[in-house]
């Protein structure tokens, strides 16, 4: 019984912090105490990581700090857990605009795959799973069916959940590979280096709120990651220099 | 008919009348006079009957009389047209003091009483104002004229009272040709309601000397600027009778001090003695909606001149056009008195529980010479998100600056935790995809199994009940050979012989009949020649038999064995 009672007041203990960090953001934003913001912001997401809320306010405060390669990062985070993100894709726009009028940003996904990886790799895998059973419903009554209307609609069906489930199971396994995957990386520095090899720095600097594709993700335990810069050249770069989306 | 929508009407009239709040205000043109100043007490309400204002002094004395009225409201809440009744007594106190006047009653015509609210009223001694000295000449002279003022230095912004002063060794009786001591443009000024224009001569001593003296023409100037600032003579005619005298007074100097420096960013440039207070028509609004800020600035000194307080909005409210200022400023001694209430309307561009700052604003306190800075309280309003309008908001800023003031109002209020983890790909999830069609196929193919197997025991039962029939059908014609029975009997073979080929064939169907031709087909295709012979001399003899004469029993045995070898031959 002692046992239970310290569980629980452990967890109504926990609860209770993981929302005043997140409340406390909101009041220090609120009162333009931005540094703090970001501080209880962080905090709020180590205790809850996939928080599409303290993300994006995160953004904004990094945003109002002017630190706008890290709010571009965490509008990024917003995006990938959240696609169809209009708010944060505005907010990221608007912070290229502020470091340099020439950038342009375009979502790695397309309107159409933004609204299709909104719902999570495991909406649609459940939603395959029930695609299979409407079909497998459908093909037992196409063929026990004797009246030949009924043969027709079941035939209709068999093939409209066919595509459905073929649909959802493509669907899946693109949202849990965007989901799951880190791909991508955004220099919140000033400037970083760019490396020919790891010990030779090249000529080329990577600026503020400049997106890298991860040649080489599943490299976890090196110093340095070999990246793709958006005009297709590759560099090598220190993993600690860049932040992951 | 009539009468039931007259009672309806009535009643709802009652009960609008029951459900109006009574209301009972005292209030005053001035809370702060001198001896002698005019002031006047007013009762509003809604309710009718007999006015009564408690705890009037013996000192106050009733000089402009007691007047009532009745004035009609539109009460734009509720849309009703309210009555206001009014009430007002005019006049001055005779001694200085501070006194609590009030409350007032309100006796309605059943006899209820109303209470309403205290004032307080500070009355001061008489301002007397002072003069400098005259010159030799004008005190030689038959009459010469001062002007007085009750400073001679004042800051910035504060109210001085200046009034023409005349000394004659001749009992005035009037006075004419008066030119102001106020002629130039731009200066404010203010006659006092309780300046007399007419004449009140007393005797006075001045500068060892019994003179006829007379005040005329008392203002309230505020200076404008800092600096020295000089008040033009006067001049007038003194009469008496016919016979007068002209005079021209000398000037009047007035140094303005600036204000100290150091004025706090809420400075509204007010002077004098200030209070602020605030509110607001609603605590629930939707995103993008508007509501009214109150905010009403009241005090005593330079009111009139006092500029717009800063509201203090947090992020996303944004105030929509210009305030609507309403002044209820009444000029006394002290200065300009009164009320001067902003009406703002502010729209809501953000969301969520917020609590709107004090509206503060700073003034010069003319007593301790300090500013001052006095604070409304907060106010807490709910606003309920509607996502469309910040995207109308987006579209309408133009510039990054304007975004950047809108993020407050785009904050998340509530956490949404999203899961990244999936099932695809696993066991689990491809299990759960093809476990449902499996099971479909399984369950085709035992259903098609179960039912094929139900049509081969419906064969095997339909075989033997053929079979039966034919066993039947040769215990027949056996029975019919010496039965002298001819066509019963070849007919009877004929149905054995279509019986044997049917369970040869496999014919289950009991509706069918099968021809001969058929039967000829199957054994051609059988390739059974010599039985197709056999069976077709069968059926010849059958038919011929049937139909000829003078067969015997004898003869009939031979179509019985011939039976027997076909179906021997078909292997039934």
């Amino acid at each position: 019984m002692k046992h239970l009672t310290l569980i629980i007041a452990l967890f109504i203990s926990i609860f209770s912090f993981a929302g005043s960090n997140f409340d406390e953001g909101i009041d220090a934003f609120q009162d333009s105490n931005y540094v703090l913001a970001i501080e209880k912001f962080q905090a709020s997401l180590a205790e809850t990581p996939n928080d599409v809320a303290s993300y994006y306010n995160l953004g904004l405060a990094h945003q109002e700090s002017k630190q706008f390669g890290k709010a571009i990062w965490a509008f990024e985070k917003v995006l990938k857990l959240s696609p169809a993100d209009a708010d944060a894709k505005e907010h990221i726009e608007l912070c290229y605009a502020k470091l340099n009028e020439n950038m342009t940003w375009e979502p790695r996904l397309n309107r159409f795959k933004s609204i299709l990886y909104g719902y999570s790799g495991m909406t649609w895998s459940i939603l395959a799973i029930i695609f299979s059973f409407a079909l497998a419903i459908s093909i037992i009554l196409f063929v026990r069916a004797r009246d030949l209307s009924y043969k027709r609609l079941f035939i209709a069906l068999t093939f409209v959940f066919v595509c459905s489930l073929i649909s959802s199971i493509l669907i899946a396994y693109g949202a849990s590979n965007y989901a799951e995957q880190t791909r991508f990386a955004v220099v919140t520095q000033e400037s970083i280096p760019t490396y020919k090899d790891e010990s030779k720095i090249s000529e080329v600097t990577l600026k503020e709120g400049d997106q890298v594709e991860i040649l080489n993700p599943k490299t976890e335990e090196k110093d340095f990651i070999e990246v793709s810069s958006q005009s297709g050249d590759t560099y090598l770069v220190k993993r600690t220099d860049v932040d992951f989306i | 008919m009539m009468h039931k929508v007259l009672s309806v009407l009535g009643l709802l009239f009652c009960f609008s009348a029951v459900a109006q709040k009574s209301r009972v205000v005292l209030s005053a043109s001035k809370t702060k006079i001198e001896v002698g100043e005019t002031i006047a007490f007013k009762v509003e309400s809604n309710i009718e009957g007999s006015f009564q204002i408690d705890n009037i002094p013996s000192s106050f004395v009733n000089g402009g009389g007691i007047n009532g009225g009745v004035n009609y409201q539109m009460d734009y809440n509720t849309g009703n047209l309210l009555v206001i009744y009014s009430y007002a007594e005019t006049g001055a106190f005779t001694k200085p003091g501070i006194y609590k006047i009030g409350p007032a009653y309100v006796k309605s015509r059943s006899g209820q009483s109303y209470v309403g609210n205290v004032i307080t009223i500070e009355v001061s001694k008489k301002i007397h104002l002072s003069n400098g000295d005259p010159s030799s000449q004008q005190l030689a002279a038959p009459a010469f004229g001062m002007i007085q003022l009750n400073k001679t230095s004042i800051y910035e912004g504060e109210s001085i009272i200046v009034g023409a002063k005349v000394y004659s060794r001749f009992q005035p009786t009037r006075i004419g040709n008066y030119n102001t001591f106020i002629q130039r443009k731009g200066i404010e000024f203010q006659e006092l309601k309780n300046s007399s224009r007419q004449l009140k001569v007393r005797e006075e001593k001045f500068h060892g000397n019994m003179f006829y003296t007379f005040e005329y023409d008392r203002n309230l100037i505020f200076p404008p600027g800092t600096g020295s600032f000089t008040l033009d003579p006067f001049s007038m005619d003194v009469m008496q009778g016919f016979k007068g005298y002209s005079l021209q007074s000398s000037g009047a100097s007035i140094e303005i001090k600036p204000l100290p420096n150091g004025a706090p960013d809420d400075f509204i440039g007010a002077v004098g003695s200030f209070s602020v207070s605030r509110r607001i028509d609603t605590t629930k609004i939707k995103q993008g909606e508007v509501f009214k800020m109150t905010v009403e600035v009241s005090g005593t000194g330079n009111i009139q001149n006092s500029l717009e307080p800063e509201l203090n909005l947090p992020k996303g409210f944004v105030v929509y056009g210009d305030p609507i200022v309403t002044k209820d400023i009444s000029y006394g001694v002290n200065g300009a008195e009164g009320t001067i209430e902003y009406e703002f309307n502010i729209q809501v561009t953000t969301s969520g529980s917020i609590t709107i700052p004090g509206t503060s604003i700073s003034y010069f306190d003319l007593e301790d010479e300090v500013y001052k800075t006095v604070t409304t309280g907060k106010h807490a309003i709910e606003i309920e998100r509607d996502k469309s309008v910040i995207a109308e908001e987006s579209e309408k800023q133009t510039t990054d600056e304007a975004i950047y003031k809108q993020s407050a109002s785009e904050l998340r209020i509530k956490k949404e935790v999203k899961s990244t983890e999936s099932i695809f790909g696993s066991t689990l999830f491809w299990s759960g995809v093809s476990a449902p069609l499996l099971c479909a196929f399984l369950f085709i193919f035992l259903v098609r199994k179960r039912e094929k197997e139900a049509d081969e025991i419906e064969t095997k039962q339909a075989i033997q009940r053929k079979d039966k029939e034919l066993n039947e059908l040769m215990a027949s014609v056996k029975s019919l050979l010496h039965s002298g029975e001819n066509d019963a009997y070849y007919s009877s073979i004929e149905s054995a012989l279509r019986k044997a080929f049917e369970l040869k064939m496999g014919i289950t169907d009991n509706d069918r009949i099968l021809n001969k031709s058929e039967m000829f087909d199957f054994l051609k295709k059988s390739g059974q020649v010599e039985l197709l012979e056999s069976v077709r001399s069968l059926f010849r003899t059958c038919e011929e038999s049937r139909f000829g004469f003078g067969v015997s029993a004898g003869d009939r045995q031979p179509a019985l064995n011939q039976l027997e070898s076909i179906i021997k031959a078909l292997k039934l």
